[in-house]
């Protein structure tokens, strides 16, 4: 007996582990004692909960409801949150004809996180999927700063920081390679370390009937009030191409890029095969999608300001990027490489941003572009 | 694979499941194998290297069993430590060179090397050498090669010690043995283990590691926080990995040395080198203090012994001009304490607190240098203190660096007065046990960051 036990014991305190480690899997217990949401986690359920708000918008009256254009990238896409009627009145290098297409159309822009990744292209599309809805158009941003190994805001950084249901842990664990496999592996293993479950706060939030998302009410409700569009506050700053201060220029432009080349989205550049994967598992389930629900989806990288751009060419994996590109045209999806130069409006904000007052002209391109 | 790791864990267990079912012939070479898996799974390159010096070693070793002649010994010790060093100190030797000297192609020739230390070089290379020693000092009788390379490889040890002697180890080597209570001791070591590592250390790194980046920002306040959360930090990480590595290899049988006497309980500094990395301490003496006349010889003599030894054991953990300082500072504590007759024990109480004080104020000044990754840090966080403190309170994350620094001075009297509870833990493991674990999980549960590596594996 003895002899078994000395065998047995350090396996059966990891068994119980396990075991005691599933009660995540009880819903009403996990809901009430996992961690409570951070703000990305938030912008995916309220677009989730906007998604369930158009479906309901459709079947009241399908016959005139119009699907929105919904854009997923990261900051350098939330400037098309300016392609409010008045701006797109207002936008420069317009003709009257697309600008009359444009205020047609309805925009979604809430899925759009800064500094996103694969990851969370994906994690924002598969709201979508699960919401059933079919967009009018689907823009993902592709840009060769997601596809960083050692981008800080990166895979490993993400599901530190944010909590992720099991099914998309396992997504991961099956698109992704080394150490983010190894992360998604142990989540999907240990789904209580995956939910942060704190038992005391469970047995607390059941007793009083509350879940994790009652604490996440209040941003809830901020973000659900936030509009997808907007006109430009007064005072935005934005400068042409060859009129910018030169103090200006060495802050917005110079110092900006070398930050994002040594501390940021381009240090140490590496091209990452789990956000390569990542990528191409959301390809594979767009193209399924869009088959069936017969959607337009455009994948599209930005342009950045020439001196980044040539900052960043330095230190590119081309065949990397070669890879991403032959994987989205393999699916039969558009891809467009929009360069500042292809643009009727040069107008920058910074180094890594085009201005939001040429949203217009860019997605003008990009219809142009896609046809 | 890092002890704290789930890969770790699935290892360690299959490991002590096989272990266990077989038969105790093929035990040790089962032991062999895993360890050398453990080693490979960081990098197999440095495994060959790492295989490499294990088999030059056995082939001196066999060199020396026919021909006694000092010569051999000196060579092989040569040829271990200039591997040491080669790994250890080129790299700063470069720098050094292109700095000081105005050699552009010291920094080239860097880059091309690109030098990377093996994980554990420092602690395989002392055990190595220390077993060598022994065997000319006539201390060891057989010569075997497995058992050799089991008592350098076996991998609860491997990495950061304890740095074992052949006595410690080879004798049990065929007869691994659980006495009763053996198996609880082994678990609660490694939980105790897991909860200083994880819990405390690299909780304590996650709030001062950002304040050593920027110490040029920190007052008064905050380099105190910085510094007594390092020292809080080196003990929790340190004795951490040596209680998961002692509860371990009880688990398979195996009695390892202990590292950590409760040393921020000592009441001077002699007393603390003697609780502190006690393996390291007892190698430095007995292979290089004693040989160099230890104690038998002229006070100055004496004195320049311990700064040598001091100096020796500081360059031992690094390449840098601060390991250095560090290592020159514990001596000129030894021989101050000496000087003024308070390196025995002291006369009551009161005195032992103040004494207490007093050596974990040096200690403390000592952790600046260790921790510091330049001369330019040190001064930083000195200036830090000398611009006064300011009126201000402290911030939580401060607060909780002070009550982690008290939970490591706790953690260290429960280790000094275990004797007086453990039989109670061991009498009811059967419940405690089960209960502890699933608490320290959901304790583990709720870290975001991921495990960080064990401090003394830069070593």
């Amino acid at each position: 007996m003895k002899t078994k036990l000395k065998i047995f014991a350090p396996l059966a305190l990891f068994c119980l582990v396990l075991l005691v480690d599933k009660i995540a899997l009880i819903p009403a217990i996990r809901d009430a004692g996992r961690r409570e949401s951070t703000p990305m986690e938030n912008i995916a359920l309220n677009l989730g909960r906007l998604l369930e708000q158009e479906k309901t918008a459709r079947d009241a009256s399908p016959t005139t409801y119009r699907p929105p254009v919904i854009f997923f990238g990261s900051s350098r896409s939330e400037m098309f949150q300016a392609l409010h009627p008045d701006e797109i009145r207002r936008a420069p290098g317009l003709d009257p004809a697309a600008r009359d297409r444009l205020l047609t159309s309805r925009y979604e822009t809430r899925g759009i996180v800064r500094a996103a990744d694969a990851w969370l292209e994906y994690v924002m599309a598969d709201t979508l999927l699960a919401s059933g809805l079919a967009p009018e158009v689907l823009y993902v941003e592709v840009s060769p700063e997601m596809f960083n190994e050692n981008n800080p805001h990166g895979v490993q950084n993400r599901i530190g920081v944010n909590v992720y249901n099991a099914r998309l842990m396992w997504d991961l664990f099956w698109n992704s390679a080394g150490d983010a496999r190894t992360a998604a592996g142990l989540r999907v293993m240990f789904l209580s370390y995956n939910y942060s479950l704190r038992p005391e706060a469970a047995v607390q939030n059941l007793m009083r009937g509350k879940t994790y998302l009652d604490n996440s009410s209040v941003s809830l409700m901020l973000l659900a009030g936030q509009a997808s569009v907007m006109p430009l506050p007064p005072g935005y700053v934005d400068y042409p191409v060859d009129q910018i201060p030169p103090d200006e220029y060495q802050k917005r432009f110079v110092d900006y890029t070398t930050h994002l080349v040594t501390n940021d989205i381009l240090r140490q550049y590496r091209f990452s095969e789990t956000q390569a994967r990542v990528f191409d598992y959301l390809v594979d389930r767009l193209q399924a999608a869009a088959a069936d629900g017969q959607f337009k989806v455009v994948f599209w990288s930005p342009p950045v300001h020439p001196l980044l751009y040539a900052a960043r060419e330095r230190l590119l994996d081309q065949a990397g990027q070669a890879r991403i590109v032959a994987k989205i045209k393999s699916a039969g999806f558009t891809y467009i490489d929009v360069r500042a130069a292809d643009l009727d409006c040069k107008l920058w904000t910074d180094a890594s941003h085009l201005s939001d007052r040429c949203a217009p002209a860019a997605l003008q391109y990009l219809i142009e572009a896609g046809h | 694979m890092l002890f704290n790791s789930v890969a770790f864990l699935v290892f360690f267990l299959i490991v002590h499941q096989v272990f266990w079912r077989i038969s105790a012939a093929p035990r040790k070479y089962w032991l062999l194998l895993t360890s050398v898996v453990f080693y490979g799974f960081w990098s197999v390159p440095f495994l060959l290297h790492f295989l490499g010096a294990i088999i030059l070693a056995y082939v001196f070793l066999l060199w020396l069993r026919r021909h006694r002649h000092p010569a051999i010994l000196a060579a092989v010790i040569c040829i271990l430590m200039a591997n040491l060093l080669f790994f250890k100190y080129t790299n700063s030797v470069l720098t050094i060179l292109a700095a000081q000297f105005d050699l552009p192609t010291a920094l080239i020739w860097k880059e091309k090397l690109g030098l990377i230390l093996p994980l554990a070089i420092s602690f395989y290379t002392f055990q190595i050498i220390a077993f060598i020693v022994d065997y000319w000092r006539g201390e060891i009788k057989e010569l075997n090669f497995v058992d050799f390379a089991i008592f350098i490889l076996f991998f609860p040890q491997l990495i950061a010690g304890p740095i074992m002697r052949h006595h410690e180890f080879l004798e049990q080597l065929d007869h691994p043995v659980q006495q009763p209570g053996d198996n609880a001791r082994g678990l609660y070591r490694v939980l105790f283990g897991t909860v200083k590592k994880v819990l405390i250390a690299d909780q304590i790194g996650a709030i001062i590691n950002p304040l050593w980046e920027n110490p040029g920002q920190l007052d008064a306040i905050g380099a105190s926080v910085a510094v007594l959360g390092f020292v809080a930090q080196i003990y929790c990480d340190f004795s951490g990995y040596t209680d998961m590595a002692r509860g371990m290899a009880l688990l398979l049988g195996y009695r390892i040395p202990e590292n950590f006497y409760a040393p921020y309980l000592a009441t001077s500094f002699t007393e603390l080198w003697r609780r502190w990395h006690v393996t390291l301490a007892t190698w430095l003496r007995d292979y290089l203090y004693f040989p160099l006349g230890g104690s038998r010889v002229s006070t100055g003599r004496l004195y320049l012994n311990i700064m040598i030894v001091m100096c020796l054991g500081g360059l031992w953990h690094g390449n840098s001009y601060n390991f250095f300082f560090w290592g020159f500072w514990s001596g000129l504590c030894l021989i101050g304490e000496k000087l003024l007759g308070l390196d025995g024990p002291a006369r009551n109480r009161v005195m032992a607190v103040v004494r207490n004080f007093g050596v974990m104020i040096a200690w403390c000044i000592g952790a600046i240098f260790f921790r510091a990754p330049d001369i330019q840090t040190t001064g930083a966080i000195w200036q830090a203190f000398l611009g006064g403190a300011p009126a201000r309170a402290l911030d939580v994350s401060e607060f909780l660096v002070f009550q982690f620094y008290l939970t490591a001075l706790i953690l260290q009297a429960v280790r000094l007065y275990k004797k007086h509870f453990l039989d109670f833990f061991i009498k009811y493991s059967l419940y405690i046990l089960p209960v502890a674990t699933v608490i320290i999980y959901f304790l583990i549960a709720r870290i975001e960051k991921p495990a960080a590596e064990f401090y003394y594996f830069q070593f």
